[in-house]
């Protein structure tokens, strides 16, 4: 009795139906990333270009492994259907094994490394010196981004006197003399190929801010102060959005950061210290 | 003679003892695990039509639906939706049926022993997850209606209660009730898994002859028992947060909706690293059985042994311990210190080492195999494709940088989907499909499930695969509005056809229903061994008689997978099959060692839940700037002394036992019981001097933790005063009064062990 059930577990059809079908969904896969009908945003940072750059690295290694690895399971399920031949009987392969964990393990380590410094560009790196200050609030559901004004230094805050109907959304200490010249807008506004250092916080709960151009994502978390930076080389307009969960008006939250010329730079930070 | 049936020598077990007993307060550890399958079928269900109903929404969000109150759904309808379904899915779907599910009627089975170490204990963990069930259900009905946090629950959002949204008032604090009583069920269920698994297993049967399921289920358990003990610490901490006004996780001058709120100091990114503590570990609670399930099918219909099962067995316990190490590649852009990130991408991407071992060694399982396509064998190599796509896209999701563009978007929607979703939910019908005639003593209809397969299969693709592209594009998850952002109006396409082919595949499910139901009563009758396998369920009847083996217990004489070996008449040899043909039988009580082994992961548990609580307790300390120094009560010395002189009675009284001095010993035991009482005396005494002197457990966070960790120690010592009562006042049957008395005392010096590093800990604080 060495044969199984009935015919149905053992007939060609559902090798050959199963083959077709992890062909299409390599062929489909490929054709979509190859085609690229989908591409990601175009960088508008020199760090989103490094991230960029091993994101592909990884797209090619990822992409050769699916392959491989799903026409090679379409390979042994056609290949080796039940044709009436007995099972090749074998335990195992240590030579194999060895072979095929020390290949993922080089692969995994080289892709680490390669990687590391696309991270290291964006986090680690401590502002330029020039860099332009702003620090970006988060509240349920709107981003407030407040420059340090002339005198370069941030006033004051207190949440006591927080009163967005009020038109202290902050709650900037009036008594502080640091604060007078500080510049409160609703959008991010920033001169094209300047470094920019964001400064993070958050009022109520954990909100995200992210620009895909920049390939930059960041969480604002109440009680910490985050520093991110970034230097957008080609000017534009472009959506930032809330990325993490932070209520019912979640997919409401956005705001925009405009990368424009110098000059328009500092007719914007006119125009907003005036109206303050 | 080779695998003949051994006949059920008992009555059905409904004859004796009453329907109740035998059917819904069963002990039977079968019973069990199909109670934990219809949990886990009626869970499913609710799950997809929810996610149904958010599907339909991001394509018309302007239709009106017929279940949702008001006619066109609302944002935080739409949230409480992908929070329940979550929820839903992961705990109650991917946590219960492949491992409380299978693993209970498989298990004890697979190892050759006729129950559970502890069915009773095993039979109160259903109850407690159904209890938890109808929780997080009963957060729809409640004012407010279901949390809208997510089935992460980041406080603060999750931690202040209404002002934040809605359903973050009783909807919120029923979800994290619930899933605290999840925790707690999961942590009894693990515990007695591991126990059946290290002492019961029959003669012969080596940890190298265990079938690739037992070894899985095994992994999942310890898993299990060290991640949920540290969810329930964080739970009990976010509860406390939320209703007795403690600082753990909330910080100062928090503004919601222009209201102060009055917390301090706390740290939002403390419970995450909680939850992902537990969170990581658990994509794995969810994924191992159905690995073990895998191989062990693939072998089957390969009709060859699991290729390099070492490495398999190995591999498996790799993932567990590094699943351990790997939590913070969720949170690479949540503020946590970049050089952590890079730790924790380092460790994450070896994490794929053993992945990639997996599937190499399924490929060489199949790999020159006599390959028969029955339906559990292709929902088996279905779960392999998937684990292939799912597991690549982590490898992007692994590197901060590139995860700093994926992360919160679709594509991570489409990773975890396809690599723990729909994986795990493969290897649950493959078990359904192979296991059904075992469990039911009938057959599924074979050209159904095929078509069950076939639909699911290229359905569950479409509708996963396209999310991948929205994510590269920027398409944000948890998004009631997928246009929210103006660039997302260009992907609406997209969401139509996922939408369009998850209806399609949900409806294919039905399929499955009609089969499993009409099966049940209508299916072809199953012989005992009816896909020629060799594992120890396949030596007894279909279904099984109450104590698995009919009296016939069977001793393990070869390893699980022994297919085609070259020379022999049959092409599979069952694991019972002695070197003189038949399987020995001999008779199988329940050994008086599990007792102290459960004792011993008990501890382990408890033990694990208190370093959640003491690490929460060093990072809160350690990184806010409002600890102010507490002074420990000096009355908290002498309970001190008391309870060490209680561990100095109470090894006096074991003395005495074994020496069979009756009368001495219970002396010395009631001695102990009154120690212990005086010691909560002396807490109760300290508790009211720190309250007359205003430290209260929502002040200063040195009081919260100081009333958390007396607290938490003193139900556990109440615990140990009550197993010290019961095992002096009353007779016991199963186990014998030796072996109480050497669990309690283990429990108890431990206990005491545990409060000496407690209080040394809020010494140092003070
Ligand atoms: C018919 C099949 C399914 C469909 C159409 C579906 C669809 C969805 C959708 C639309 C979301 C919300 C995405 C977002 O806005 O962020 C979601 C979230 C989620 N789903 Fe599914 N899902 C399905 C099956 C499953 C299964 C089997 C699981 C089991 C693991 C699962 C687990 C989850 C989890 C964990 C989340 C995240 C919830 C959260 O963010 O809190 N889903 N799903
Ligand atoms: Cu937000
Ligand atoms: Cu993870």
């Amino acid at each position: 009795m060495t044969q199984t059930g009935k015919s149905d577990g053992g007939s060609a059809g559902p090798a050959v139906l199963l083959t077709v079908l992890l062909v299409i969904l390599v062929a489909a896969t490929v054709y979509v990333f190859a085609a690229r009908l989908y591409p990601a945003p175009s960088p508008i940072s020199s760090a989103a270009v490094l991230i960029d750059r091993q994101y592909n690295r990884t797209l090619y290694v990822a992409g050769a492994v699916f392959v491989l690895a799903q026409l090679g399971l379409a390979f042994a399920i056609f290949r080796f259907r039940d044709r009436g031949r007995p099972a090749r009987f074998t335990r195992g392969s240590v030579a194999a094994e060895i072979t095929w964990t020390s290949l993922t393990f080089l692969t995994f380590l080289c892709l680490g490394i390669l990687g590391r410094k696309a991270w290291a560009e964006v986090r680690y790196a401590p502002p330029a010196p020039d860099a332009i200050q702003v620090e970006v609030t988060t509240t349920q559901f709107v981003y407030t981004f407040r420059y340090p004004g002339a005198d370069g230094k941030f006033g004051r805050l207190d949440p006591s006197l927080i009163n967005a109907p009020a038109g202290n959304p902050l709650g900037l200490d009036l008594n502080d003399r640091t604060g007078n010249d500080d510049i409160v807008a609703p959008d991010l506004t920033v001169p094209v190929s300047r470094p920019v250092a964001l400064l993070l916080r958050s009022q109520d709960v954990v909100h995200n801010f992210f620009v895909r151009e920049l390939r930059l994502q960041q969480d604002s978390v109440p009680g910490m102060m985050i520093p991110v930076n970034f230097t957008a080389n080609r000017t534009g307009r472009y959506e930032i959005v809330c990325t993490q969960l932070c209520g019912l008006g979640h997919s409401k939250m956005h705001s925009f950061l405009n990368v424009v010329s110098e000059v328009e730079y500092e007719a914007f930070l006119k125009k907003w210290s005036a109206s303050q | 003679m080779v695998g003949q049936p051994v006949r059920a020598t008992h009555a059905p077990a409904g004859s004796s003892k009453g329907f109740i007993r035998s059917y819904i307060f069963s002990t039977d550890h079968k019973v069990v695990g199909l109670q934990y399958f219809s949990l886990a079928l009626a869970a499913v269900t609710f799950g997809i039509i929810l996610s149904l109903l958010m599907r339909f929404h991001l394509v018309w969000p302007n239709a009106h639906l017929p279940f949702v109150g008001g006619g066109i759904m609302t944002p935080e309808q739409y949230l409480a939706l992908v929070t329940m379904h979550g929820t839903i899915m992961v705990f109650f779907v991917l946590s219960t049926a492949p491992q409380s599910a299978f693993g209970n009627y498989f298990l004890p089975i697979q190892i050759g022993a006729p129950d559970m170490a502890f069915p009773t204990l095993n039979m109160l963990s259903f109850w407690l997850t159904l209890a938890a069930f109808l929780c997080m259900i009963a957060a729809f009905v409640v004012p407010g209606g279901a949390p809208i946090s997510g089935w992460t629950a980041y406080p603060p959002l999750s931690g202040l209660g209404e002002v934040t949204g809605p359903g973050e008032g009783l909807g919120q604090t029923l979800w994290i009730v619930s899933i605290s009583i999840f925790c707690f069920a999961s942590l009894l269920g693990a515990l007695n898994f591991i126990a059946t698994t290290i002492d019961m297993r029959a003669p012969g049967m080596t940890l190298m002859r265990m079938p690739l399921t037992v070894w899985a289920w095994f992994v999942t358990s310890i898993l299990s028992l060290l991640a949920f003990s540290v969810l329930l610490a964080g739970g009990i901490l976010l509860l406390l947060d939320r209703s007795a006004g403690t600082s753990f996780f909330l910080p100062a001058g928090l503004v919601v909706n222009g209201d102060l709120q009055g917390h301090n100091g706390g740290s939002p990114l403390l419970w995450q690293h909680l939850f992902w503590f537990f969170g990581h570990p658990e994509v794995y609670i969810a994924i191992l059985p159905g690995m073990g399930v895998v191989s062990h099918i693939l072998a089957n219909f390969s009709r060859k042994p699991v290729f390099g099962y070492r490495a398999m067995a190995l591999a498996l316990c790799a993932i567990g311990f590094l699943g351990f190490l790997v939590w913070g590649h969720h949170m690479f852009v949540s503020g946590m210190n970049p050089y952590s990130g890079l730790a924790f991408s380092v460790l994450t991407m070896s994490i794929g080492v053993p992945s990639a071992i997996k599937t190499f060694n399924w490929l060489g399982t199949l790999w020159g195999g006599k390959i028969q396509f029955h339906s559990p064998m292709l929902f088996a190599i279905g779960f392999v494709s998937f684990f292939v796509t799912g597991g690549l896209s982590g490898i992007f999701l692994a590197q901060p940088a590139v995860d700093t563009m994926l992360h919160a978007t679709y594509y991570v929607v489409a990773h975890f989907h396809i690599v723990m979703g729909v994986a795990a939910v493969f290897g649950i019908f493959a078990a359904t499909y192979y296991w059904f005639p075992k469990m039911f003593g009938r057959r599924m209809d074979e050209r159904l499930g095929k078509l069950h397969f076939w639909l699911t299969f290229a359905g569950v693709y479409c509708v996963f695969m396209p999310m991948h592209f929205l994510g590269i594009e920027g398409g944000i998850r948890r998004y009631a509005d997928s246009t929210g952002a103006g660039y997302l109006a260009a992907l609406q396409p997209l969401h139509g056809f996922m939408t369009i082919t998850a209806f399609i595949t949900a409806a294919a499910q039905l399929i499955f229903f009609y089969n499993f139901f009409h099966s049940l009563k209508r299916g072809e009758r199953a012989t005992a061994n009816p896909w020629n396998a060799t594992t120890l369920e396949w030596i007894t009847s279909s279904p099984p008689p109450p104590d698995n083996f009919g009296g016939h217990f069977p001793s393990v004489h070869r390893g699980p997978y022994e297919y085609s070996v070259p020379g022999e008449k049959e092409d599979f040899l069952p694991q019972n099959l002695g070197p003189e043909g038949g399987g020995a039988t001999i008779s199988r009580e329940i050994p008086q060692r599990v007792y102290v082994t459960g004792m011993a992961l008990l501890l382990g548990g408890v033990l694990m839940f208190f370093m959640a609580l003491v690490s929460a307790y060093f990072v809160r300390k350690g990184f806010s700037s409002d600890w102010q120094p507490l002074a420990v009560p000096r009355v908290l010395w002498l309970g001190t002394l008391i309870l060490l002189a209680s561990s100095v009675t109470l090894a006096r009284s074991r003395h005495c036992l074994l020496a069979r001095q009756e009368e001495e010993f219970r002396h010395w035991w009631g001695a102990t019981a009154i120690l212990g009482v005086f010691f909560l005396a002396a807490e109760a005494i300290a508790w009211r001097q720190l309250a007359a002197g205003g430290v209260s457990l929502d002040g200063n966070p040195s009081g919260s933790f100081f009333y958390v960790f007396t607290a938490a120690h003193a139900l556990h010592l109440l615990g140990g005063i009550v197993a010290l009562l019961v095992v002096a006042l009353r007779p016991t049957t199963r186990l014998t009064r030796r072996t109480a008395t050497e669990v309690v005392s283990l429990y108890w010096h431990c206990m005491n062990a545990l409060w000496v590093f407690l209080f040394m800990l809020l010494l140092a604080g003070a």
